[in-house]
């Protein structure tokens, strides 16, 4: 469905790219969680992938046809929730109005719901709204345009703690086999719970692609009180409140552990070879 | 709803229309705003110094005016590239390069040409009344020097235009030094062309030099927006 192959991009004036020789192929359905530290390039990838950013070398498609062709057909089907964005100062309705005709599966029954789960009023006017409040309409909107890929970065910077809560259900509940969902995110703990997949980037290469049931699989994190209790195991190991947060191999793969992606993103920077032997 | 599969993927008039109404009514503030200044200034000029107007000053003034107006009018013509914000909502709205690029041409070079010529004759009638004088349209016109006028006028809007697609941002002060700064390098590397201006050149020849500036600038206007990018090197 969605394909990168030897993508390279590098920003007018820097040294080197943020993106080098990355090839990427993205299923139908499911959560993806797009995690790397600060210039790992999680931004810029969603731009290519919207075709907002032409790369130097390589290809971005989907289904078949290059995104930065901008085909009004490719678009229909994408959507970007940019971590910044502006609404225009109209009503909610006329918004919509306006705005859903070139969405072909675009549900007013679904916006409503969404407004519902967001505690939002249909009656608004968005020059009037917060900054997190035009965030959980431009979500519902997004949402109820039922495009194949949803691309959405920092979604759930500006919402307050009940706004996040909503947010994860919002989008738990809008999933289907024929969406896939691309969240960027430094907020691991927003969304740890309803990510399927995770993409994690390190140095402009992809450092983790894999399915989260891999990872519980393959892997154990745990929270151990005391470092006696470290086993020959172990791979990786911090100090937190509370103890020491461990990643180890999963000897049991019938027993599973949530996974910290917290720890093992550090893991993953820290021994990227060995985390891609493990996960491979 | 714009069944956006089968249309046509380069330019569909299902979509146009679709994507001007929404340009519209999301822009309709800062499009009432420019209608308003241009109105009232033209009002205030009429009211306030009409007694002091013969038609052919009256004229002069129009024209003069109608070349300012349609200069900034076509500076706009950009102006939602000018943060990163309007630029991905540009780029990710689901319609052709080409589409977006007619419905900002129609907005601002096509629509602003019959406002300003109703703010025109409105504001003449209302002179007309109010100081009890002639309208223009008693006026023998000099249709050459309004053909002139009339073409400089598209000319330089089209210059702006292309100006706009360069820099965004402050895009009418910017492209006002570029064609000042072009002008006066004119002048100083060549200053006989000040004298073949007039001369030399046929009627034929200036109007073909004219449109052909147009075009060229509309075209090259076309191709900086097909090939913007969320992040540009100079905006």
């Amino acid at each position: 469905m969605f394909r990168i192959d030897s993508l390279t991009y590098c920003y007018p004036k820097a040294v080197r790219p943020v993106i080098s020789g990355l090839d990427m192929e993205l299923k139908p359905g499911g959560i993806y969680g797009l995690l790397g530290s600060n210039g790992a390039g999680k931004s810029t990838l969603l731009y290519l992938m919207g075709g907002l950013l032409r790369p130097q070398f390589g290809s971005v498609e989907f289904d078949g046809v290059s995104v930065w062709s901008r085909q009004p057909s490719t678009l229909a089907d994408i959507f970007l929730v940019p971590e910044e964005f502006s609404l225009p100062s109209v009503r909610l309705d006329e918004f919509v109005r306006v705005n859903s005709p070139f969405y072909p599966r675009f549900s007013q029954e679904e916006m409503e719901r969404y407004l519902l789960q967001f505690k939002l009023d249909p009656q608004i006017h968005l020059g009037r709204l917060s900054m997190g409040q035009k965030k959980k309409v431009f979500i519902a909107f997004a949402l109820a345009c039922n495009t194949s890929l949803l691309l959405m970065d920092e979604p759930t910077n500006g919402l307050d703690i009940p706004g996040k809560s909503e947010f994860r259900r919002t989008l738990v509940s809008a999933m289907s086999d024929e969406r896939t969902v691309v969240i960027s995110t430094h907020q691991v703990r927003d969304l740890d719970r309803v990510l399927d997949h995770v993409l994690m980037m390190g140095r402009g290469d992809v450092l983790i692609n894999a399915p989260v049931s891999l990872i519980q699989n393959r892997l154990r994190f745990e929270l151990m009180p005391s470092p006696q209790q470290l086993s020959a195991s172990v791979l990786y190991c911090e100090t937190v409140p509370g103890g020491y947060s461990v990643v180890s191999v999963n000897d049991s793969p019938d027993t599973e552990t949530d996974v910290n992606l917290e720890s093992l993103f550090e893991f993953a920077v820290s021994n990227p070879e060995t985390i891609k032997r493990i996960l491979s | 709803m714009i069944n956006v599969i089968s249309e046509n993927q380069t330019f569909s008039a299902s979509r146009y229309w679709s994507l001007l109404k929404r340009y519209l009514v999301e822009n309709r503030k800062s499009l009432l705003f420019f209608t308003g200044v241009v109105w009232g200034v033209i009002m205030l000029i009429c009211v306030n110094i009409g007694r002091f107007l013969d038609v052919a000053i009256e004229l002069s003034l129009f024209a003069a005016l109608f070349m300012v107006f349609a200069c900034l009018s076509a500076s706009y013509m950009f102006s939602s590239l000018r943060t990163k914000e309007l630029r991905v909502n540009t780029l990710m709205l689901p319609a052709s390069m080409l589409e977006k690029y007619m419905v900002r041409f129609t907005v601002y070079i096509v629509m602003f040409v019959p406002m300003y010529l109703l703010a025109c004759v409105a504001g003449d009638l209302v002179r007309a009344l109010v100081h009890d004088s002639e309208t223009i349209w008693s006026y023998d016109f000099d249709w050459f020097l309004g053909r002139f006028s009339v073409m400089s006028v598209l000319m330089y809007q089209s210059l702006y235009a292309l100006g706009s697609s360069l820099w965004p941002r402050h895009s009418f002060f910017k492209t006002f030094l570029a064609l000042f700064g072009l002008m006066f390098a004119c002048m100083l590397f060549f200053p006989w062309s000040a004298f073949l201006w007039f001369d030399e050149i046929s009627e034929f020849g200036l109007y073909a030099f004219m449109v052909s500036v147009t075009v060229a600038a509309y075209v090259a206007a076309w191709f900086r927006f097909r090939s913007v990018q969320v992040v540009q090197r100079f905006m």
